[in-house]
């Protein structure tokens, strides 16, 4: 990977600006190299080039008069459609400010050297919904055919109260390009220049549904494409891929969900293959790599449950391929929390009691922990572990899903010392050891370690099998929830944005944070044997903003991109109450990633609520999730849809008038 | 047709009307002389609404989370404050025990729905219980040693018996002077009796009546006159609509001195509000001995779980049990939970909506025929007497402690609109009943029946006639049970296969639960043995579409 800088960056002070017209209206993009008239003045001198189709590149032509900017365009504030952002770092010693701000019909994405006072940036066409993220990446390497961006962040826009660096997401994965897109190209809606100088490329592409237009500081070897890559930093803009209609709306989300459920399937599929490792040569190297296969399956299923609670096929898939009930589907075998451990494994009975089912007069035919009960389950199948959910009624039994993987994966969360999380509880998550997997008699620790490598092999199964079906019913090929769906026009509509309410509200801020943090219960947590929880709300509430914009970042990087409930509310002339709640779910967005990011510097969930701490940002981002409530009621009744009021007549029911 | 029944002394019937009292006149029709003239065949005009028997507050579910559903158009709101509720309902919560009959709430309410009783004397109690306590003249006075109520179980874990009680395992012994630790007070087991009877048109059926035990005090015996109430988890639904019956509509039901000559009294029970210090209509409990939602919440977690509240502060453990207090949350560390979990939980269990009924032909604007017909036959037998069909709910006053926004209580509490305003058909009265029966003293007996002084042979042994459990509790008396609400009954096996019926869950079928009706409903339940093969199977069938 090369990352040199340059050390002779922006040499002259130099503004350069890419217009980028109407992306995705055929228009041409152009692009701007400016200079200041003196090195204070926000007035330039300027030329402009077309985009470059062969090496070497050229064909810069000035313009007439001297554009100037308004100071505002580098101060936070504004929307969504109109704010700045400021890079984590300094690049090469110099932090930038992002702009993306309105000039007229325009949109300016513009980059500003603070150190300097040199700019870079983009111009759109403001029409249609739209937002607007700010990149950051450290590194930007090409290899055969590909291009990949290292080590990258994404930001929201700047609030007015000012920018900082917990602003900056990390990106999960290296996005790749194909590396043609540092390569001239035919077409003139998009393309790249050189500066003059020759030392920063500038670029305007499409990747997947978003436009790209960034900076990066360029290697010259000769006149040949690719050239050399540094930093990149800049702007992606998105703009809607089709007109926003309740049924493209509609159409988009559905899209989301078979693409983010797939997505969950193959990592499903991944870790099953890795718990195989594990059991087939059960080493440190095989259970570190099961692990993180399981931390990987969870980025895109904690995306997906914004698709809970609105009978869709993970609440009311039946077995038999029906869409039946809320309750009737597959969700509580895949995710249901919290896990009853002492059921399927050993447990430190401080924290859980006996072995055995939760319930305390115990079920008639279970005899301990099921792991260690040969006599009374002497096979461990997919159709075994299914009984044991819910055993003799009791929810609290629940021994399937990714939980149930999680605890054999990681056992439970003690202290180091050994001793339960009740009061004081430090920052390590479950410490299993591989040795839980050796063989009988050869190392096995904890007994039955044969049988644990099947329940764990048989809880993969299971759930990639769930998996397999849900992603079938959101199939657009044939899948039975997916004709419905998608037209179902305004009861569809309705669904989406009652998932909003009910999975950011009642799930997310009443079940998985409020009810932990008021009962500062470790084992309300969600991920609580791996400390991944702040994982889970965050990518609970991207799930959120994934169905309003219309948007979704697969795994491999691509992007399923339409419209989305905001782009259908500004259609229909309500863009301030679509800017309010995408501002109002940019500040969920914002105050999740603060425990996302305490816990990446070793902050775990399970600490951050703890009593008597200073740690105010859970209580922080419940709060956020109930200001977005009363907003997201109020684009219900905007786009004219009934919530709460679902229920539809059946052969055996009618619903009450 | 009469059933081997010994004859034994009996107490506590305090009011029995009735020409046949003491319980075995159930036997069978001919044991009473007299049963009273069926009744004039009132029409009972057939009101659409009654199939939604919450109003709004009615869900279409017939599974087996048919009991477990929030109330429809809650908003995003309280909608969160339910699913909270119920995550807390059915958690094991961080200051249980040290003494406990259950770990959660879930864990007698079984899916939000009947608890039941065990299945043999070999299993403990989980999701029922015994009220304990001796005559003090006026009501019950607690065990000194025991308290109010036996509890089962102990925090003590990891050994084979799981906290289970031990024979005076918790006295203080040489090796140590607090005994085993936190195991539970004492071992309750059932002992089932068959009982015979029949129809008059000669169809048989077999009762079984339950004679309570218990064994392995971990305290030392219980008090000289000690009596004791068993009681099985009631089902959640619809608690929040009852609640929200305006007191004037239930005192105007009430007919303490029959002065109608119809048999059947009605009376209310009253209790203290602790929270508010007022004496208000009891509701809740099988003798209508709680006033509230709330305070039946806070009552349960103290005494079933071993939870304080900020309502009942003092712990489950009586001054006598040094091994319980050893293990017991200091009090001045305040309550175990906090007053937003108690009023999460107060909402979700306000909120649980009520599965819409079963039969309506929807075609025809009717009950099916048998449901019809079985509708008409209830209300001609005189159920209705004390299953009183409907009511309409007033204003539901929001919770004493305040609106719940997830984390924090604001005041003032604002009405809770989705309860309010609704016509509701719950099938009770929630008045008070005498329903015949009633119980020796406690005795102490070996297994093999020998009377015995002490030790972990001496068992105590209590048995009633009938239904009652000679065990007043507040203006109740030892015969008098507050008639419950039928509606969802047709879904109580489908939500929990293993729960009997009535107050202690000895019938094993609604059709036992009737038989075991008397003192005030003997007349009642005499008409529906007199009534054909085939009006019995309706109005079973219209219970069924409860």
């Amino acid at each position: 990977m090369r990352s040199l800088l340059r050390g002779a960056l922006f040499p002259t002070c130099m503004l350069l600006l890419v217009i980028a017209s109407r992306a995705r209206a055929q228009g041409d993009v152009q692009f701007i190299h400016c200079m200041p008239t003196s090195p204070d003045a926000l007035q330039y001198d300027c030329a402009i080039a077309a985009p470059c189709t062969a090496s070497p590149c050229g064909g810069w032509q000035p313009i007439a008069g001297q554009p100037s900017l308004p100071e505002s365009f580098f101060q936070p504030g504004g929307t969504r459609e109109s704010a700045i952002q400021v890079t984590p770092v300094a690049i090469a010693g110099a932090t930038y400010t992002l702009v993306n701000k309105d000039v007229g019909g325009q949109r300016w994405a513009i980059v500003q050297n603070q150190a300097n006072g040199a700019v870079t940036g983009n111009v759109f066409d403001v029409a249609g919904g739209s937002s607007v993220q700010f990149l950051y990446c450290a590194d930007a390497s090409e290899g055969a055919g590909v291009a990949v961006f290292g080590s990258c962040f994404i930001a929201a826009p700047c609030r007015s109260g000012g920018c900082g660096a917990d602003d900056w997401q990390p990106i999960a994965g290296s996005p790749e390009v194909v590396a043609s897109f540092f390569a001239p190209g035919e077409g003139r809606a998009s393309g790249l220049q050189l500066t003059p100088t020759g030392d920063e490329i500038l670029i305007s592409k499409d990747l997947g549904a978003q436009r790209w237009t960034i900076t990066t500081l360029s290697l010259p070897a000769g006149d040949a494409f690719p050239l050399g890559l540094g930093p990149v930093f800049g702007n992606i803009f998105e703009s809607p891929v089709e007109e926003a209609t309740v049924e493209s709306v509609v159409r988009t989300n559905a899209e989301i969900a078979f693409a983010a459920y797939s997505d969950s399937l193959a990592a499903a599929r991944t870790l099953r293959d890795r718990l195989a490792d594990l059991v087939a040569n059960p080493s440190p190297a095989t259970h570190e790599a099961a692990k993180q296969a399981w931390l990987a399956a969870r980025e895109p299923y904690g995306q997906t449950e914004v698709y809970r609670f609105q009978t869709g096929p993970i609440d009311a898939l039946r077995d038999d391929g029906t869409i039946g009930e809320d309750g009737e589907g597959p969700e509580g075998r895949i995710n249901a929390w919290p896990l009853g451990e002492a059921l399927i494994d050993y447990v430190a009975p401080e924290v859980d009691g006996d072995a055995g089912p939760e319930s305390g007069g115990g079920v008639p035919g279970v005899n301990g922990n099921v792991i260690a009960d040969a006599a009374g389950f002497p096979q461990l199948t997919p159709e075994v572990l299914k009984g044991l959910n819910e055993l003799g009624g009791d929810e609290r039994n629940v021994g399937t899903g990714y939980h149930a993987i999680e605890f054999l994966l990681w056992g439970q969360d003690l202290n180091e010392d050994g001793t339960p999380g009740f009061g004081g509880r430090d920052a390590t998550p479950g410490r299993r050891s591989h040795t839980d997997y050796l063989p009988d008699g050869s190392g096995c620790t904890n007994g039955s370690c044969a049988r644990r490598g099947q329940y764990l092999l048989a809880a993969g199964d299971l759930l990639v099998q769930d998996l397999e079906r849900v992603v079938a019913a959101w199939n657009p090929d044939g899948g039975v929830y997916y004709a419905s769906f998608t037209t179902g026009g305004k009861v569809s509509l309705a669904k989406i944005l009652e998932g909003m309410g009910r999975l950011g509200f009642g799930e997310l801020a009443g079940e998985r944070m409020n009810i932990a943090l008021v009962a500062n219960s470790q084992e309300d947590e969600h991920s609580c044997f791996s400390d991944n929880t702040h994982r889970d709300v965050f990518l609970n509430a991207l799930g959120i903003q994934n169905s309003w914009l219309g948007r979704y970042v697969r795994t491999d990087g691509s992007v399923v991109r339409g419209p989305g409930p905001e782009a259908l509310l500004r259609a229909q002339g309500d863009a301030a109450l679509a800017d309010e709640m995408t501002a109002a779910i940019d500040t969920t967005m914002r105050r999740i990633g603060v425990i996302d990011a305490r816990a990446r510097d070793g902050v775990p969930f399970d600490n951050q609520l703890q009593e008597g701490i200073n740690e105010p940002n859970i209580r922080a981002a419940i709060e956020a999730l109930i200001d977005q409530i009363p907003v997201l009621e109020r684009v219900i009744v905007a786009l004219e849809v009934t919530t709460g009021d679902l229920c539809q007549d059946t052969e055996e029911f009618e619903c009450p008038e | 047709m009469s059933g081997v029944v010994p004859n034994r002394a009996v107490a506590g019937a305090r009011r029995t009307g009735a020409a046949c009292l003491l319980g075995l006149a159930l036997l069978g029709a001919s044991a009473c002389a007299d049963a009273p003239a069926a009744r004039e065949p009132v029409p009972v005009p057939v009101d659409p609404a009654e199939r939604f028997p919450g109003g709004d507050v009615t869900v279409a579910r017939d599974d087996d989370k048919a009991f477990s559903q929030g109330a429809p158009g809650l908003d995003f709101r309280g909608e969160a404050n339910f699913k909270s509720g119920n995550l807390l309902f059915r958690g094991s919560p961080a200051g249980l025990g040290p003494l406990f009959n259950t770990q959660s709430c879930q864990g007698c309410h079984n899916q939000d729905g009947r608890g039941s009783a065990p299945a043999s004397p070999d299993e403990p109690m989980v999701s029922m219980l015994l009220k304990i306590g001796v005559d003090a003249g006026a009501g019950m006075a607690p065990d000194p040693i025991y308290g109010d109520q036996l509890q089962t179980f102990g925090v003590e874990r990891g050994g084979p018996s799981g906290g289970l009680p031990r024979h005076d395992g918790a006295l203080p012994r040489d090796d140590s002077p607090l005994g085993d630790g936190a195991i539970g007070e004492g071992y309750a087991f059932i002992e089932l009796e068959e009982v015979h009877g029949a129809y008059p048109d000669g169809d048989a059926f077999v009762l079984h009546r339950p004679t309570y035990k218990i064994r392995d005090l971990s305290y030392g015996p219980l008090a000289d006159g000690i009596a004791w109430s068993p009681r099985v988890a009631p089902g959640m639904i619809g608690l929040g609509l009852l609640e929200a019956i305006p007191e004037s509509d239930l005192l105007a039901l009430a007919d303490p001195d029959d002065a109608d000559g119809d048999g059947i009294s009605g009376r209310p029970n009253f209790a203290r509000d602790v929270l508010r210090d007022q004496i208000v209509l009891g509701r809740f409990g099988v003798k209508a001995s709680q006033p509230s939602i709330l305070q039946q919440a806070a009552a349960a977690y103290l005494g079933d779980i071993g939870v304080t509240t900020s309502v009942f502060r003092a712990g489950p453990c009586t001054d006598a049990q040094a091994a319980c207090l050893a293990r017991a949350t200091d009090p001045a560390e305040g309550p175990e939970i906090a007053d937003v979990q108690l009023a999460l939980v107060e909402f979700y269990a306000r909120h649980l909506a009520v599965p819409e009924r079963r039969g309506w032909d929807a075609s025809a604007g009717t009950w099916e025929p048998p449901v019809g017909r079985g509708r008409d036959a209830f209300h001609e037998a005189g159920c209705s007497g004390c299953h009183v069909p409907s009511h309409r709910t007033g204003t539901a006053a929001g919770s004493l402690l305040g609106d719940v926004n997830l984390f924090e209580l604001v005041q003032p509490a604002t009405p809770l609109a989705a309860l309010s305003g609704q016509q509701i058909w719950p099938y009770t009265d929630l008045l008070l009943h005498d329903m015949g029966g009633g119980c020796g003293a406690t005795a102490r007996e070996t297994a093999e029946g020998a009377p015995c002084e002490g030790g972990a042979e001496c068992l105590h042994v209590r048995r009633c006639e009938g239904l009652a459990d000679g065990f007043p509790d507040g203006e109740a008396s030892g015969t008098e049970w507050r008639t419950p609400p039928l509606w969802g009954l047709g879904l109580v096996r489908l939500v929990n296969p293993r729960a009997g019926y009535l107050h202690d869950g000895r019938a094993r079928s609604v059709e036992e639960a009737i038989l075991w009706h008397d003192g005030e409903a003997r007349g009642a339940r005499e008409r529906f043995m007199a009534l054909s093969r085939e009006d019995r199977a309706a109005l079973l069938a219209f219970l069924d579409s409860m």
